[in-house]
């Protein structure tokens, strides 16, 4: 039966329908096992315990005193407009308790009281009454970590100004408060981090950091920061070297959180921009993340990896300093033990080396690591054998004759031809401008030899490339289909393509 | 021996007893002795022009019923006998039939092409003829050179056949030379009816193969003009088929429709009036498809899928007309029920649609309709409002609809006592939709809500059909709200007497009829399932009577293969009645549960294995109702519970088992005897492990290894390494195919292996034996690491909360020995992101782990 006959099968069901036996049975399978799904989640969360907070300063509420307290929302918000201060100030408290409700909180009940928003902002002025600031404060907090909806809101009350100067409060609990609120803010999108830099927030964070400050300051800050520096398109920071300077100092502090968090904002700042890059290069953190590389936790390894990474995208020289800090052994060792996600940094990392000079693919070559990659290429996960395509194919591809003689003597074409068979078009043509290139050379030696026959064709035709390459002919994506074309013509102009269909243009 | 085949083929026509047994007979000795030699004087007999049409057709018939069966397997093998044939054999069979195409005789002709069509497919899908169409239609050219005159009309309606018997496969090869020929059959001056229809036809069921040919906007034009001509034509059967070619295209390539849809518009307005039924069904049938086809567009745009449709919004632009008319269409409705699909059935789906379309714009276009006619002397027109008014019930707001309701639910109420019994049956139907989609427009007045269900009641007396209809509109009624957190509903007052009303239709003589008892059974259970808490008492009553009622099923004198049926089916419902029951009564149900228990192990004999599943459904319920009160039937129900857990082929009872057995171990901590863990936890492992059982059931059998981790706690010592073995297996299981079943799987089991990590860890931690868990912490890690990298879509809600779960479990168990390994990067990101859900439960976990992970 073909699709339209079922469809027009369906449509005359539809007439006077009622349910159908085999309907009703899977709605009661559906609900029998719905129950169980539930019942294990409830005996999940009980384990777990989430409802008794650890933080003593969240009041604990059952139920009926939840729905008392929601029932009084309008009364408190009314008290916190209207009311003298310290009304003012027990309302907000109130409300802020009602806010820190682990279990749905009832923001929404909350925010649809006209004004709520700017009351809040405006206590967050009250310098003089520091309780009722920190009760704003932390009730915004907890607002703008809701949805995305809800921390628009809490921006466009005009929150960020009051925030941006209260990270630099005195009052540790406040300056703590507005950290936290800050970096929810910043780490929501690129949209609402680019507000809060508009804000100044960057250069008082610095200070902060440059103040000295308790280590749980600290390690707030650099969570802030590090949200700042994430998303993208890349922050525009009026002074990007300032605090690339200070995140730098952090790297030889003692705590570990702190030096992952600057270490990744670090990442995400060279990402892709030179002129990050070339500072960086010049600030000589080249052989301490070279060193971070050997720590043996992901925590600091990873972004320590991905920092290297990001060089290695730049010019050859920059290149050639991460390589002059030994890095080459260490990736060796990483690309042996580490784990899915390092694995697959190294090839990235390699798969950029290998894009260098020709003395720079020599030290690869020199440290083995081809064998290794053709290996990984055999049999890692998909998102590792991507990278390790990338790295081989680039090695084919800028290396000198010597070279790329090296790499066929150790299977490169038995590899390409593998990686034929992937379906991402970028990779196939790069395998494939990698498999013309090594045609070409065996050409070369074709017209020395006395059969004149080039065997890396031949090679190609043994693993069976040739079909996979007339499969390609036959892609969507132009630039493959020429490619192979180019391939099938000038290589194996005795191959007749099998079926093509007469639509050529 | 050319004229005794003739009189055989004949005489096994004829209307003499006799002579038609002696030439079946004398057939099939002929096909047993020599099959081939046989077929070739089949083929010839139908070639010969001086033979009577009568013996020319069954030859051809028998020829291509020899190789032509509606099962798969069948149909299978008879395509090899046809291969097997020596070539020269099937070559010349071939030959033959490929002349007939050109006869002067109709009926040779098509008989011939009929048979091309099932032999030529069986070759072609063998590749063993695959220039089947060229050498059609090569034959065809050289015979019109020779002046052939019927030539093309027999291969048109061959490719027909062809492209029908090959509807299964993707693409035909020389389409555009087809397309040519079809499209030459339908528009040269030189064409007669005949041919017209038979092209026609053939662009009808190849039409899916020209997909790509419609992606040229001049072929396509041609093409839709053709079409468009082909249904203004003179001639009803190519106005018809015409017709039948654009309800096609509107589902193959809605697109193309952009340019014509005026002159299609004025075509089916015409169709719509015509005195041709089949021509006036087609009309609808393709305003049925557009509404299809937007709807569907609609849902996409709502599901961010890709669509390469845009949608014009053609039924909003013509309902204005368009509706006035498919109601009067309404009218033209049979006086008995299952007529079968007309006109008026056509329109009232299509209304159903328009209204999912336009929603409230519907009303204002069918309440004139509706209140002329509802109240009209003839039965025909009453019953067309009537249907009308249920079909308009989907796209609607109820305080739009309110008026509407208001004034003719008395009516309907009246009319459930009508003299006819179609208008009885759609008054009965048009209320349970009326439940079904507006509730409140009745519930919220107590004296309508009374009249009401008074009047079904009495309706279950009615007809079968009626009854049937009265049972589902109270089902409706009882589904329409859940009540079962309330001390009292509107309902409660109609709870006793809807049920033993109910209660007798279902042991109506006549039950079978119309499905009436199985309506009437579901309207009981969905009355138990959703009553608020003051009918608890009454409900408890209920119990014994309906268990005695299958306990006497299995007594059933059983006959014939319905009685057997009848059989099964009452007892599944009444499984089905039970287990609402039980969910409902919860404790209270101890006092019956040993017999129901014995009820429903002994429904496990019933061969019928659906039942199974049934009662495997009332025995869980009783397991949650229950719970430590289960286990003195553990024993009884265990071997059942194994037996449908190794039920591979009935994937069904296989889940459901699953199901049970997770939901004992829930209910009932630390004291199911030791044998039955081990027992469990092999035979799951085993199925896990092997190919034969539905991959899809692997990720809910997974899970149970974290119920029973939890519910036996450090006695799950043993069972660990094996089990995290498995997990660590299943936690590399990577997406293999790109499609959505597979990621799906890949999901789930992914998702089941962390909630059961969850479970082994926090069941180890309440017999403080935490440590053992911490060997595999950095699997896990790698675990994580890999969920992390996935696609977006692989992490949704439901996985963030479990891994974020199985995070916080671990760091606030294991504490500092393993903080540091997991305060990397990915698994930060996750917990953000749980923290970052809209889903209150993602959201909460995420902020627990969160606090965990500082």
């Amino acid at each position: 039966m073909s699709c339209f006959e079922k469809k027009l099968k369906k449509r005359r069901q539809k007439f006077k329908s009622k349910n159908t036996r085999e309907d009703r049975l899977r709605s009661r399978v559906n609900l029998t096992i719905n129950l169980s799904r539930k019942l294990r989640e409830q005996t999940l969360q009980k384990k777990r315990n989430i409802n008794t907070s650890s933080d003593q300063t969240i009041l604990e509420l059952t139920d009926e005193q939840i729905e008392e307290e929601v029932q009084n929302i309008p009364n408190y918000i009314n008290k916190m407009i209207n009311g003298n201060i310290d009304e003012q100030y027990t309302s907000t408290q109130r409300i802020r308790v009602l806010l820190s409700i682990e279990k749905d909180p009832p923001i929404n009940e909350i925010l649809e009281h006209n004004g709520i928003l700017t009351t809040l902002v405006k206590f967050l002025d009250y310098d003089n009454h520091q309780r009722l600031q920190f009760e704003a404060a932390w009730s915004l907090t907890n607002i703008a970590a809701g949805l995305t909806e809800h921390t628009r809101m809490v921006i466009n009350a005009g929150s960020l100004p009051a925030f941006s100067r209260l990270i630099i409060s005195k009052n540790e609990s406040i300056q703590e408060q507005s950290i936290w609120a800050i970096g929810n803010i910043a780490g929501d999108c690129a949209e609402f981090r680019d507000k809060v830099i508009e804000n100044g927030v960057v250069f008082n964070l610095i200070n902060i950091i440059e103040s000295n400050p308790r280590i749980e300051i600290l390690k707030s800050t650099t969570w802030a920061l590090c949200n700042i520096c994430r998303a993208k398109p890349h922050p525009e920071l009026k002074d990007p070297n300032a605090l690339i300077s200070v995140l730098i100092g952090l790297l030889d502090f003692q705590d570990i959180k702190v030096v992952s968090d600057s270490c990744w904002s670090l990442c995400y700042l060279a990402d892709g921009q030179p002129d990050v890059i070339e500072y960086v290069v010049d600030q000589d953190i080249c052989p301490k993340m070279v060193n971070f590389l050997k720590y043996p936790s992901p925590i600091i390894n990873t972004p320590a990896l991905r920092f290297l990474g990001n060089i290695v995208t730049g010019t050859d020289e920059q290149t050639q300093t991460v390589l002059n800090c030994g890095v080459l052994p260490i990736l060796f060792e990483l690309l042996i033990q580490g784990n899915t996600l390092n694995r697959k940094e190294v090839c990235w990392t390699l798969s950029n080396i290998c894009a260098g000079s020709p003395e720079q693919i020599q030290a690869v070559i020199d440290q083995k690591f081809v064998p290794l990659v053709i290996e990984i290429l055999k049999k890692d996960t998909y998102a590792v054998r991507k990278e390790a395509a990338w790295t081989i194919s680039n090695l084919v591809y800028m290396g000198n004759v010597k070279q790329m003689i090296y790499l066929i003597n150790n299977g490169a074409i038995d590899i390409f031809c593998d990686l034929l068979s992937l379906n991402d078009v970028k990779i196939l043509n790069s395998c494939l401008e990698s498999l013309t290139k090594i045609l070409k050379l065996g050409d070369f030696f074709a017209k020395m030899s006395e059969n004149q026959v080039n065997r890396c064709a031949q090679k190609i035709d043994e693993v069976g490339g040739i079909e996979k390459i007339d499969l390609l002919y036959k892609h969507q994506n132009v630039l493959l289909s020429k490619t192979s074309k180019y391939i099938l013509d000038k290589y194996f102009p005795n191959y007749v393509t099998e079926n093509y269909s007469e639509e050529e243009d | 021996m050319s004229e005794e085949l003739t009189q055989i083929l004949l005489d096994a026509q004829s209307t003499d007893q006799e002579k038609r047994n002696h030439g079946m007979e004398m057939i099939k000795s002929a096909k047993d002795n020599n099959l081939p030699v046989f077929l070739v004087l089949l083929a010839e007999e139908l070639k010969s022009e001086n033979k009577p049409n009568e013996s020319r057709q069954l030859a051809g018939i028998i020829l291509k019923n020899t190789f032509v069966s509606k099962e798969e397997q069948k149909k299978n093998e008879l395509a090899n006998v046809w291969c097997n044939f020596k070539e020269d054999v099937r070559t010349e069979i071939k030959q033959i039939l490929v002349m007939t195409l050109g006869s002067p005789n109709r009926i040779a002709r098509h008989t011939s092409a009929q048979v091309i069509g099932a032999i030529g497919s069986i070759e072609y899908l063998k590749d063993l003829w695959p220039a089947l169409f060229s050498d059609l239609i090569g034959f065809m050219e050289q015979e019109v050179q020779k002046g052939t005159e019927n030539i093309q009309e027999g291969v048109l309606t061959c490719i027909g056949y062809l492209a029908e018997e090959l509807a299964m496969i993707e693409e035909l090869p020389n389409v555009n030379e087809i397309l040519e020929v079809i499209s030459d059959g339908m528009t040269s001056e030189n064409s007669n009816d005949e041919l017209r229809l038979s092209a026609t036809t053939a662009l009808y069921n190849s039409l899916e193969f020209f997909e790509s040919a419609f992606g040229k906007p001049q072929i396509r034009d041609h093409l839709m003009k053709a079409m468009i001509n082909a249904a203004k034509n003179q001639n009803q059967k190519v106005s018809q088929k015409g017709l039948e070619c654009l309800v096609k295209i509107a589902y193959v390539d809605y697109n193309s429709l952009e340019n014509f849809i005026q002159e299609i518009y004025e075509i089916t307005m015409k169709g719509m009036t015509a005195d041709n039924d089949l021509i006036a069904l087609q009309s609808v049938e393709f305003w049925n498809t557009v509404c299809e086809e937007e709807l569907e567009i609609f849902e996409f745009i709502l599901e961010e899928e890709e669509d390469s449709r845009v949608n014009k919004k053609y039924i909003q632009t013509v309902s204005e007309n368009l509706v006035p008319n498919l109601c009067r269409l309404l009218t033209f409705q049979e006086e008995f029920e299952d007529a079968g699909w007309g006109v008026a059935q056509a329109a009232t789906v299509s209304l159903s649609l328009i209204s999912n379309l336009i929603e409230n714009q519907i009303i204002e276009l069918t309440i004139q309709f509706i209140s002329d006619n509802i109240v009209h002397n003839e039965w025909d027109h009453k019953e067309a409002a009537i249907i009308c008014l249920s079909s308009i019930l989907e796209g609607t707001d109820t305080d739009q609809l309110q008026k509407v309701i208001d004034d003719a639910l008395p009516l309907l109420l009246d009319y459930l006592e009508d003299d006819h019994e179609k208008v009885r049956n759609s008054s009965a139907y048009a209320i349970g939709r009326i439940f079904e989609y507006h509730f409140e427009a009745v519930a919220l007045k107590k004296e309508v809500l009374e009249n009401t269900v008074a009047a079904l009641l009495n309706s279950l007396l009615d007809v079968p059909h009626v009854a049937s209809n009265a049972a589902w509109a109270l089902n409706n009624l009882a589904e329409a709200n859940d009540y079962t957190d309330q001390n009292t509903s509107p309902l409660s007052a109609f709870f006793m007497p809807i049920v033993e009303k109910l209660s007798i239709a279902t042991l109506r003589e006549d039950g079978e009829k119309s499905n009436l008892r199985f309506q009437a059974y579901e309207a009981i259970s969905a009355t138990f399932l959703k009553s608020a808490q003051d009918t608890l008492d009454d409900m408890f009553l209920a119990v014994n009577p309906l268990l005695e009622r299958l306990e006497e099923t299995f007594s059933m004198e059983l006959l014939s293969t319905n009685d057997e049926i009848l059989q099964s089916q009452i007892q599944g419902s009444l499984c089905g009645v039970l287990q609402f029951m039980a969910v409902r009564l919860g404790k209270e149900i101890e006092k019956h549960a040993e017999r129901m228990i014995n009820c429903f192990l002994e429904v496990f004999k019933n061969p019928e294995a659906v039942v199974h599943e049934e009662a495997m459904m009332a025995i869980d319920s009783l397991i949650n109702a229950l719970g430590t009160g289960f286990l003195p039937y553990l024993e009884a129900v265990h071997p059942y519970f194994i037996g449908g857990i190794n039920s591979h082929q009935q994937e069904r009872l296989c889940s459901l088992s699953t199901n049970a057995v997770g939901d004992l171990f829930k209910t009932i901590e630390r004291q199911i005897p030791e044998k039955c863990h081990s027992e469990y936890v092999d035979v799951f492992l085993e199925a896990i492990g092997t190919e034969e059982f539905e991959q899809d059931l692997k990720p809910d059998m997974i899970l149970v290894f974290g119920d029973i981790a939890l519910s036996i706690c450090g006695e799950f010592v043993p069972h660990l390494e094996r089990v995290t073995e498995m997990l660590e297996q299943a936690s590399t299981v990577e997406i293999t195919e790109d499609d959505e079943d597979s990621i799906f799987y890949v999901q789930n089991l992914h998702r089941s292996v962390l909630e059961t990590y969850s479970g082994i860890i926090q069941g180890l931690k309440d017999d403080q034996k935490e440590k053992l868990f911490l060997p595999y912490c950095q699997n896990i890690i790698e675990f994580l690491v890999r969920i992390h990298d996935c696609e977006q879509d692989f992490l949704d809600d439901k996985m963030l909360k479990a891994a974020a779960g199985l995070i916080g479990d671990i760091v606030s168990i294991l504490g500092n020995q393993v903080k540091e390994a997991f305060q990397i990067q990915p698994i930060q990101e996750i917990v953000n992101a749980c923290t970052h859900s809209e889903k209150k439960l993602v959201y909460e976990v995420g902020r627990w782990a969160s606090s965990k992970l500082l």
